[in-house]
């Protein structure tokens, strides 16, 4: 707790919380327009963090991504568009309760909701973080091999749509990671004679033009069907008879969210889906889901929080992020020079317990600031996009040219945002080729090194407890959907995946 | 229409695996021992030239799943106005340096706004622009102490 408390103090300062707000506003501000979710919102407004501290920097990134969710939400639950899948379960009962002339309950619910859970999330990374830390300095690199590994694993397993498609995003953005020079021999790959591209390509870039640039682009074929039909918000604040109903679902989505955060590929958008499908199975009346009940707005958002929190875990303990948005951010942090793993804690200090603090100070400030507006996301639902794209490309071309002040990364940007443009068109996920792009290099350089110290044999792993343990995990989880029960119950999560 | 989709994906990242492949082979693959840096590029290359396979195959058995659309229709000119606006991106790089921020960005901006305006050739497109890129330049220069460049014309 005194590490947290350091946090708060590194955190609380005038100029902080004035991006931190700053971040909250635009977040919501971009994440509110219907097909932009929190992933794109942070691709397209990390520029604004460049020049910053880096705790600065982070707390403002807080501040976005919790902007950027609420914004979902509330286009969810208003004109039924999720920017992402994290809010497809909103939708379900959320425009429904609009619908029914309860919007600003819906709203209000999520707002809160999503405000205790993440305020449980923060405090439980603070407790188990050091614990997990303790454990993760006796990682070596069969050890961090058979995590990444297992991440891969169950990123297929609970892969939205074929897994086929899944599986070439994820050779695909591995591939793109091997551009560059080999960290350990020193040979440069796939560089084409070009000297910028020795050093590889920039996280940032990628995530930009792929989730960004790719997005804008898939919109601005569409200018003539974007306009949205918003329905009125009257009382925000939920009634006693409507938290009473929804005090169980926020306490269980919590706790659920959490846990589901933890696991590789997990997040917000799973934690939501289970979350559901729970409070549906538990709930005296199951009928009333899909009808405008409160806890299947409750429940779900006050999840996914949980699950975006949790999802920090394995970014900050491990170094390794286990969703789009936090592979964003370990992108961001490289910028900043800082490397997050276990030895962050020790090296950085201020900002491993600033990430920690910022998300409660994110939450904070979002329930302060977007509830009282929620008003103007409502007019802000009614602009045109066709006067919102241009100034979205600009934001991320000079994100793209301040990395390292240079105009090829603006061409990288292009790039990727024809691919990104292309992927979506083609139907495929691009959240598997963005973990794979930035887990590649250290997935390669530890594969390697393992065998190097089992000189080529894998019999040396069985000495390691923990890497067998594992591999041994992996195996399972490779092989439960062999089983009928476990085939179709994932066949049944897919199918409300694909909602 | 999915299974074209799924047709040309499968051939682009055939080709991708491919061109990996090709590319990768002069590398220095090492041993089991210690492996060189040509090993894992051949290896995710092949992989992904055989998961392209897979798909190709599966798309003409008729075992691919069918793809619902859910994007939405695409207007008249929406293609045409994705291209313009990636060849301006393209243009704005290309001058950035020699014209400097501030004009080469108001050019792009009024530009880009131009392409999805109701009337192209009016004042609010221009205005736009205009004002965009005033407000970024506030923002980023003077405000986050960003750098951005003055352009080779104006020394």
């Amino acid at each position: 707790m005194e590490g947290l408390l350091g946090g708060f103090v590194a955190i609380l300062s005038p100029e902080t919380l004035f991006f931190c707000f700053v971040g909250a506003l635009v977040g919501t501000l971009i994440g509110v327009l219907p097909g932009l979710g929190p992933t794109a919102t942070i691709a397209i407004l990390l520029p604004l963090t460049i020049g910053l501290d880096p705790v600065t920097a982070i707390v403002m990134i807080a501040g976005i991504y919790y902007g950027a969710s609420y914004g979902g939400s509330t286009t969810a639950i208003l004109v039924n568009i999720p920017g992402e899948a994290q809010s497809v379960v909103t939708c379900i009962d959320g425009y429904r309760m609009a619908q029914q002339g309860r919007a600003g309950p819906a709203i209000g619910i999520a707002a809160l909701g999503s405000f205790i859970a993440g305020t449980l999330g923060a405090i439980a990374i603070a407790l188990i973080s050091m614990p997990l830390i303790s454990f993760a300095v006796r990682f070596g690199p069969p050890e961090y091999f058979a995590l990444m590994l297992l991440g891969f694993i169950v990123l297929l397993v609970l892969a939205r749509g074929s897994v086929v498609r899944s599986m070439i995003m994820i050779m695909t953005g591995l591939l793109l990671s091997m551009v560059g020079q080999d960290v350990i021999t020193g040979e440069v790959r796939y560089a084409f004679g070009v000297p910028q591209l020795v050093d590889g390509i920039s996280i940032v870039t990628i995530s930009m033009g792929i989730f960004g640039l790719g997005e804008v682009f898939f919109n601005l074929e569409r200018l003539a069907h974007r306009s949205v039909q918003t329905v009125p918000v009257k009382q925000i604040l939920p009634s006693r008879d409507e938290w009473k109903a929804s005090a169980g679902p926020i306490a269980r989505g919590s706790v659920l969210g959490f846990l589901v955060g933890l696991l590789p590929g997990g997040g917000a958008t799973l934690a939501s889906f289970v979350s559901y499908a729970l409070e549906k199975r538990i709930a005296k009346d199951p009928s009333r889901f899909g009808k405008g009940a409160i806890e299947g707005v409750a429940g779900p958002e006050a999840s996914n929080n949980a699950g975006a929190t949790g999802s920090f875990i394995p970014l900050l303990t491990f170094g390794l992020p286990g969703n789009p948005v936090t592979a964003i951010l370990l992108g961001a942090l490289i910028l900043y020079g800082v490397t997050p793993g276990p030895l962050m804690i020790q090296t950085n200090p201020e900002i491993f317990w600033g990430v920690v603090a910022s998300m409660y100070v994110g939450n904070v400030m979002l329930l302060a600031l977007n509830l009282p507006l929620v008003g103007l996301w409502v007019q802000l639902l009614r602009v045109p996009y066709r006067y919102l794209y241009a100034p979205l490309i600009l934001f991320m071309i000079i994100g793209a040219y301040s990395i390292n002040n240079s105009v090829f990364d603006i061409g990288a940007l292009l790039f990727f945002g024809v691919v990104g443009y292309l992927l979506r068109k083609l139907r495929f996920d691009s959240a598997p080729l963005i973990l794979a792009f930035v887990l590649g290099g250290p997935i390669e350089t530890n594969l390697r090194q393992t065998l190097m110290l089992g000189r080529g044999s894998w019999e040396y792993v069985l000495d390691r407890p923990i890497a067998l343990t594992i591999f041994t995990i992996a195996f399972i989880v490779a092989i439960l959907p062999m089983f009928g029960f476990v085939r179709k119950g994932l066949k049944q999560a897919r199918a409300v995946n694909e909602l | 229409m999915s299974r074209t989709r799924d047709l040309i994906a499968g051939s682009s990242f055939a080709a991708l695996g491919a061109a990996g492949i090709a590319l990768a082979s002069h590398l220095p693959m090492g041993s089991m021992r210690l492996p060189g840096a040509g090993a894992m590029p051949i290896v995710l290359s092949t992989a992904l030239a055989v998961l392209s396979l897979v798909l190709i195959w599966r798309t003409l058995a008729g075992r691919a799943p069918e793809l619902e659309d859910t994007d939405g229709p695409v207007d008249t000119f929406g293609n045409a106005r994705v291209a313009l606006a990636a060849v301006l991106i393209v243009a704005y790089a290309a001058v950035l340096s020699w014209l400097g921020f501030f004009l080469a960005t108001s050019v792009l901006m009024v530009l880009l706004f131009m392409i999805g305006a109701k009337r192209p050739l009016s004042l609010p497109p221009v205005l736009a622009g205009v004002a965009v890129t005033g407000v970024a330049w506030a923002l980023f220069v003077l405000a986050l102490d960003v750098r951005l460049p003055v352009g080779a014309i104006w020394r």
